[in-house]
């Protein structure tokens, strides 16, 4: 007799994470706070027109490519007007300097989306660099909304005792450091009248990972694009998607847009912001990616011939540029 | 989460911790699941079979230290270690760290970055020396201390055990033991020699040469014996305690009892171990005459309750019999005296309007 084989598999033995589609690159036009916005039309036309020929040299590096293009609207720590308002102005400004945005995101979806804290999940996914000496037998500092790179000397603590005699002043030192330091302390979050607010900082690494689709809860992606169809834009934030996918004028289908989540992201800010987004470094390197996402999305790039960095930080570039 | 292991020399490093969950009765499916989501927006796992167990999701801790040796040699080592929790029939709570040492490329540290993408896994900045860092870490006469797995072990379970889900309320009183491992890729073809040291009743130092085994395997074998290793030294412990010659059978009882309906069912020894490292699994059980103790203090146990049954079935057989008697004589004698034995009454003697 045949001896039969049999395998059994129980559903919730083997953890499983969802797959995100990928374009080559998510290439994000610039970032306004909400206040450049007040400026009216003029600023965002001036905005686009300086962005416009990096985005032509880009688009040229990645000809034959998938590459999406992104805005980011700022109405997390301010809303001085609407969707219906303001999208249709950024539509236009963007298409008068011959650009198109396919998706077009709004940063409080970085702190919730429905039921689930995308900040969160970036917050428990953090593991702190060591300082050397650290064997595991004392905790990781417990960053009380903070998030740093060095260890601090005597004199980072000592402040408060303003008129005690100076005690010796220990330099931080960069954990890692190649011959000299340079240290940063960056904040996550605070409370503002007792609610927890997350930092610019925090909510840009967490836009990056969106953008890498490299977020799962409980396995589930925890952004899917909804298609805005032309129709009426909400007046409330709150009413509009996390992110939503634009039609690209002449386009026949919307489905054809090139994927919102991509192996790379590219951002061209003002600089700025360039302080903002080497936090966002410093903190992605610090960010472990679930290893079932991290090798789902190896795989998948290996499949079309991508080479991917192992390393979050080394898949996000910069290009900042001030208007000339 | 896999940790790959290189070819050149890979050694893998391991602390387990098998206690008691502090609470009153076994948590149930759900309960477990909800208890050992340890990370944010990863649920724990659970399967059922062989038995039921609930795996937690895994964390990292970061390491920037010098490696253990036996030798004493002055090895940095800089990357994760992996750490989770498991628990077992809702009962018995499982914590583990573990590391895998690769040498280095660069001599140097480089950016956290590096390391993170590389989960699970310490470089070392100098030659690693796979059998004398194995020995540093678990052998005896512990050399250069290093890496120390059993902290981020130990914390990984008080995080478990200080969950509000918890009512503080064993019914067993119960140590922790810890297994320290390590694993060495033995060249192939070679006799895999296995060393196992019991420090004391809470210490294990368990040594593995292997050609060929995946870290994610041996880290099972090592659980489940562990488990069981907890399971034997914990009964063992309470049928000593119970002070089972004496003749105060209600106490001896009382204290075996939990033993009866929170333990013994939980073993099955080598139930998630595979086929191929079930031979090393054997060799260790009856190095340890696990299965063989086990047995006897099981059958000590049952013997223990069945003399119990038989003695009280006596002694209720013998009080019927004198009670019978009484009632005998009372009714052969009827009328001498109202007072009847306890619980017996006269009939129609009015007194129950």
């Amino acid at each position: 007799m045949i001896r039969p084989e049999v395998e059994v598999e129980v559903e919730t033995a083997t953890p499983r994470v969802e797959r995100v589609p990928r374009s080559h690159l998510s290439l994000e036009l610039g970032h306004l706070y909400m206040e450049d916005f007040a400026g009216g039309p003029e600023v965002l036309k001036r905005h686009f027109a300086a962005v416009k020929p990096w985005h032509d040299f880009l688009m040229a590096q990645h000809k034959g490519l998938r590459v999406s293009t992104c805005f980011l609207v700022d109405e997390y720590f301010s809303q001085l007007s609407g969707p219906a308002d303001l999208i249709p102005d950024l539509l236009s400004a963007a298409a008068e300097a011959g650009l198109s945005i396919d998706y077009v995101a709004r940063e409080s979806a970085c702190a919730v989306i429905d039921q689930v804290s995308p900040a969160k999940l970036l917050l428990d996914s953090i593991v702190p660099v060591p300082a050397q000496g650290s064997d595991g037998s004392v905790p990781p500092p417990q960053y009380s909304g903070w998030l740093t790179n060095s260890e601090h000397g005597i004199g980072h603590r000592g402040i408060s005792e303003a008129m005690a005699p100076a005690a010796a002043w220990t330099p931080p030192r960069e954990n890692g450091a190649r011959a000299h330091s340079i240290s940063m302390d960056v904040e996550l979050w605070d409370k503002k009248d007792g609610a927890l607010q997350w930092s610019c900082a925090h909510l840009s690494a967490v836009w990056q990972l969106l953008r890498l689709g490299l977020l799962r809860h409980e396995g589930k992606a925890v952004v899917e694009p909804e298609d805005w169809t032309g129709g009426a834009l909400p007046s409330e934030w709150a009413d509009l998607p996390a992110v939503i996918r634009l039609p690209r004028p002449g386009a026949p289908r919307q489905r054809h847009r090139p994927s919102f989540a991509a192996y790379r992201t590219l951002t061209i800010l003002e600089t700025r912001f360039s302080s903002v987004e080497q936090a966002v470094r410093l903190i992605l390197e610090q960010t472990s990616i679930d290893p079932l996402v991290a090798a789902q999305a190896d795989e998948q790039a290996r499949a079309e011939g991508v080479e991917l960095p192992p390393e979050t930080v080394r898949r996000i570039s910069h290009v900042f540029t001030d208007r000339s | 989460m896999s940790s790959p292991t290189g070819p050149d020399g890979g050694i893998v490093l391991g602390e387990v911790r098998t206690g008691l969950i502090r609470h009153a009765r076994s948590f149930t499916e759900s309960e477990a699941t909800r208890l050992l989501t340890l990370v944010h927006g990863k649920t724990a796992r659970y399967t059922d079979y062989p038995r039921p167990v609930v795996i937690s999701p895994e964390s990292l801790t970061g390491l920037d230290c010098p490696l253990p040796t036996a030798r004493g040699r002055n090895v940095r080592g800089v990357g994760t270690a992996v750490s989770g929790a498991v628990l077992n029939g809702g009962r018995v709570l499982q914590s583990y760290a573990r590391t895998t040492l690769v040498p280095g490329t660069h001599g140097r540290r480089h950016n956290w970055s590096h390391y993170l993408a590389r989960p699970g896994i310490v470089e070392s900045l100098k030659r690693l020396d796979a059998d004398d860092v194995a020995a540093g870490f678990a052998g005896q006469g512990r050399g250069r201390p290093g890496i120390d797995l059993g902290a981020v072990a130990a914390r990984t379970m008080a995080s478990v055990q200080a969950s509000r889900a918890l009512d503080g309320d064993p019914p067993v009183n119960a140590a922790v033991v810890s297994w320290r491992w390590a694993l060495v890729r033995a060249a192939p073809g070679s006799r895999a020699p296995v060393r196992l040291t019991v420090v004391d009743d809470h210490t294990r130092l368990l040594l593995l040469n292997s050609d060929e085994h995946d870290t994610d395997d041996v880290m099972g074998l090592i659980l489940d014996f562990a488990l069981h290793d907890w399971l034997l030294s914990t009964v063992e412990d309470v049928v000593a305690r119970a002070d089972l010659e004496s003749e105060a059978s209600d106490r001896a009882l009382r204290r075996l009892r939990p033993v009866l309906v929170h333990l013994l069912h939980h073993w099955m020894p080598a139930a998630r171990v595979g086929d191929d490292l079930l031979p090393v699994f054997e060799a260790l059980d009856r190095a340890r005459g696990l299965s063989r103790r086990w047995d006897n203090a099981v059958r000590r146990i049952r013997d223990r309750f069945r003399l119990a049954e038989i003695q009280s079935v006596a002694a209720a057989t013998a009080e019927s019999r004198a009670l019978r008697l009484k009632v005998e004589e009372l009714l052969v004698r009827p009328g001498r005296g109202s007072a009847l034995p306890e619980g017996i009454r006269r009939v129609g003697s009015g007194e129950d309007r």
